[in-house]
């Protein structure tokens, strides 16, 4: 491919890839993901392309694309124009979908999605889980191929970067953004157009801007989806942002653990050189600007900006003061604009259609999307975006489909290990920013975990303080002793040695904790505690003075035993019991060798009679 | 605007911009207690014992005094009940760590704190004054951070010898809890904490072992020329005793007599 040289080239290499991509009548998208691959797309591809060439038939393209979001049923493909959606696929289902649904139009009911009762629904947009999601980042997601750049241009991409470096100064582009109303992605939802003016008004030379891709709360997975479905977008606000605030480097920081993000980024980032997105004089404009990627070493903490930003000068990983902004000394102590992947992903749709269709989405305070890595005890688990100010409910309910096998709801982790629990009473509060931080959570990056009745949230707070012990990078005292201490008491109060006057000393470190944290992880891990503590007290006091745990989580409070009415003698604990803990003969009462029983819960999932039964 | 004025703990006061609270407390005579701090080392921010409380229009908030550059006016309180609440927790999780030892100590004493985490026993507070001294006074970084999180550790690169290390002593000399020994043992300098060993140079008078070879071989470097390279040659002792009749002399020709 030749270098695109002007507006006009990209104008007329649009027009010719529409040409070609007419003639595509039946698009089948395999959804390549790494979620989706792990559950088996790559072989469904394959079958797909196979029996396809058989058919002999240019009208018909199979396409791997990134994630569809829908996680709870991979492997799934959508066959376009009409977007019949056949989820949960094996390579023997292939054969059926060409012959009847390829080759006759007709649908494959077995193959379909179905609803609570039993109802076929064969089409994507008429799934609950898709019908109250707004896609604007993830419009694309499912429809391109990510290796492939001229699949972006085909659906209109780099035309916001056309725009702007044909008609727009760089203070125009700000203020488009600032009158969006776009707060960053990452977490913190600080104003996007005011972060670039900063930059932009910030004395030094060179400047940088960078894509933070280090995303690394447990369960999460917004920002790997955006980056292998559709890395184009991401490239091409960057470019915009770096035309705004002035800056002819950019970095992407990306966390070890993406490898297919990583490789899917890499090929994106040469296609734009190769078509002059990226390089010297940017589409005959005379801006330049390139892109490095820096791999990130696995610590969870350089997600946090500075330490991200002395991992890449090729220093230890840890925080420093923000006292002085990075946005003034941030990257080699030089003006540096960070932002989050996501953040940076809207960015073309909000040049492209005018900062008003942006904020005319969202709340007072928070326009436009978010995405949410929707996890835990819920139904539809998956990738899903929605407008800000859409209710917890909408989101775990309508979308979620409720809770799995029909238990009761307890509570939302947002915001990741930094972020708090939030109880059924506030299932109705609107997600934005704000409202978020009014609970004791927060927005964070856009992790989402539900939990059920059989969560304890003792054990809950306990989990996240230790992935915060494990993470924090040591350097500052509160974090570092501060969360040690706190994880200490938790482990006591889940092992039934909790005192009275424990709940008062986490509620005093937590304190000290958000007032004298060297940088967010410290200040903002005491939230799980908090908020379990605030909306879950009794649960405190039950492990503390009754020493009990309700849910039947912790291991040292509870105690399995046969319900002699109901064991049969079937023998099938006993067989199934890792360290031999249960005696009895065949068609005689069962009993649990409490000396030995290591409470594993195998037995109480196993019987069949539910004769053993959890105190 | 080059200046600006800002009121601690009631004392109203016309300071540079981007000046630190820390060394505004100092022109005044207040005491802000630290521990990762030292006035020839970059302000690192990592014990917080210095926190103060700030107030700008109307708002609060807890910055470290080392390294809190002064942008506009705001009213500073350096010790005023909240922010002794903090630093007792900072020392009582510090106590936790590494029991009573030299400033920690010190500071327990005078803020009358109690062991409330027990009493630990380790050596270090992971300060990073003896990093940071290795790295920008001495410019050799023979020693860092390993680890993350309670795991955090001062170490020579993979704990093995550190090639870098010239034995010049700077870690210990400002370690706050007096965690790194230096030794010399017969003609070795053995700095155990850091797993460093250096064979040592004799005394140009007395022949006793005193001063390591590679740090010769860095002054040399430092000074880029043998003038006065003698005097380093000659043990602190032999110094006092010799200084007027032999020493000054034989500094003065550059070692030849």
């Amino acid at each position: 491919m030749k270098k695109i040289n002007s507006f006009e080239e990209l104008e007329k290499l649009r027009k010719k890839l529409k040409g070609i991509k007419d003639k595509e009548k039946i698009i089948i998208s395999v959804c390549m993901e790494t979620g989706c691959i792990a559950a088996g797309s790559e072989e469904i591809y394959r079958e797909l392309r196979k029996e396809i060439k058989k058919v002999k038939n240019k009208e018909i393209k199979v396409i791997k694309t990134g994630c569809h979001g829908f996680s709870e049923v991979d492997p799934a493909i959508v066959i376009y124009p009409e977007k019949i959606f056949y989820i949960r696929l094996s390579p023997n289902d292939v054969k059926e979908i060409i012959e009847k649904t390829i080759k006759k139009g007709e649908i494959v009911e077995r193959l379909t999605y179905k609803d609570e009762k039993g109802q076929i629904i064969p089409y994507l947009d008429q799934i609950p889980f898709y019908k109250k999601q707004k896609r604007l980042v993830l419009s694309l997601n499912g429809l391109i191929d990510p290796e492939n750049i001229e699949d972006y241009i085909y659906y209109g991409g780099y035309t916001a970067l056309s725009k702007v470096l044909s008609g727009m100064s760089p203070e125009e582009v700000i203020e488009e953004i600032k009158k969006s109303g776009l707060r960053g992605r990452g977490g913190g939802g600080f104003p996007t157009g005011k972060k670039w003016e900063y930059c932009r008004k910030a004395e030094g030379y060179p400047k940088y801007v960078i894509c933070n891709a280090d995303e690394g709360d447990p369960g999460a997975f917004m920002d790997r989806s955006v980056i292998e479905g559709n890395p184009h977008s991401v490239i091409e606000g960057m470019i915009i942002g770096a035309y705004a605030i002035g800056s002819n480097e950019g970095y992407v920081y990306i966390r070890h653990e993406y490898p297919l993000a990583l490789k899917r980024l890499k090929i994106a980032i040469e296609q734009a050189r190769e078509y002059g997105f990226l390089g010297e004089n940017i589409l005959g404009s005379g801006f330049s600007f390139d892109i490095d990627i820096v791999r990130g070493g696995g610590a969870f903490v350089c997600g946090e900006s500075t330490a991200l930003m002395a991992s890449i000068e090729g220093k230890v990983g840890e925080p420093r003061a923000k006292y002085i902004h990075t946005v003034e000394k941030g990257l080699y102590e030089k003006p540096t604009c960070l932002n989050n992947v996501e953040t940076w992903a809207n960015v073309p749709f909000i040049i492209n259609n005018g900062w008003e269709k942006f904020a005319e989405i969202g709340t007072d305070t928070s326009k436009g999307t978010k995405i949410f890595s929707l996890v835990g005890k819920v139904k539809n688990t998956g990738l899903v975006e929605v407008p800000m100010g859409i209710t917890l409910r909408e989101i775990i309910f309508d979308i979620g489909g409720g809770i799995k096998e029909n238990k009761k709801f307890k509570g939302v982790q947002t915001g990741g290990p930094s972020g708090g629990v939030i109880p059924e009473k506030y299932l109705d509060l609107p997600v934005d920013f704000d409202r978020l931080n009014e609970v004791g959570s927060m927005m964070g990056s856009g992790g989402m975990i539900v939990m059920d009745e059989d969560t304890c949230m003792v054990d809950v707070a306990r989990y996240f303080l230790n992935f915060l012990k494990e993470e924090s990078c040591g350097k500052c005292v509160p974090c570092r002793e501060g969360i040690n201490q706190m994880l200490e008491i938790l482990n006591r109060i889940t092992q039934g040695k909790g005192k009275k006057e424990d709940i008062e000393i986490l509620k005093e470190i937590s304190d000290f904790m958000q007032k004298a944290s060297l940088c967010a992880l410290g200040t903002t891990a005491p939230n799980p505690v908090l908020t379990t503590i605030t909306y879950f007290y009794d649960e405190y006091i039950n492990h503390i003075e009754q020493k009990k745990c309700s849910a039947g989580v912790c291991k040292d409070l509870i105690e399995y035993f046969v319900n002699t009415e109901k064991c049969t003698g079937c023998t099938l604990c006993a067989k199934n019991c890792p360290v031999n803990a249960i005696e009895g003969e065949r068609k005689k009462i069962h009993k649990i060798n409490k000396e030995k029983c290591i409470k594993c819960g195998i037995c109480f999932t196993i019987c069949k009679f539910n004769a053993i039964e959890r105190k | 605007m080059k200046s600006v004025e800002i009121i601690i703990d009631g004392i109203k006061k016309i300071v540079p911009k981007r000046i630190t609270i820390l060394k505004i407390a100092q022109d005044v005579g207040i005491e802000i207690p630290t521990l990762c701090y030292h006035s020839a080392i970059e302000p690192y921010g990592a014990c917080r014992l210095c926190i103060v409380e700030i107030e700008r229009n109307g708002r609060k908030r807890y910055v470290t005094a080392c390294n809190f550059p002064v942008e506009d006016e705001i009213k500073i309180e350096t010790n005023n009940e909240n922010v002794v609440k903090i630093r007792k927790l900072i020392l009582e999780l510090l106590i936790a760590k590494v029991g009573y030892k030299g400033k920690v100590k010190e500071y327990a004493e005078k803020y009358e704190v109690e062991p409330r985490f027990g009493i630990g026993n380790d050596d270090c507070i992971l300060c990073g004054l003896c990093v940071n001294v290795c790295k920008e006074i001495i410019g050799v970084s023979a020693i860092s951070f390993s680890q993350r999180g309670i795991e955090r550790k001062v170490s020579s690169p993979f704990e093995k010898e550190p090639t870098n290390c010239i034995g010049c002593g700077a870690c210990s000399f400002v370690c706050p809890v007096d965690a790194i020994k230096v030794e010399d043992i017969k003609n070795e300098r053995i700095i155990k904490k850091i797993n460093a060993k250096l064979e040592l140079e004799k005394c140009k008078i007395c022949q006793k072992p005193f001063i390591p070879k590679k740090l010769i071989e860095y002054i040399k470097n430092k000074l880029g020329a043998n003038v006065l390279l003698d005097i380093f040659l000659i043990c602190n002792e032999c110094k006092g005793k010799n200084y007027v009749d032999k020493l000054l002399p034989f500094s003065l020709t550059g070692g030849k007599k």
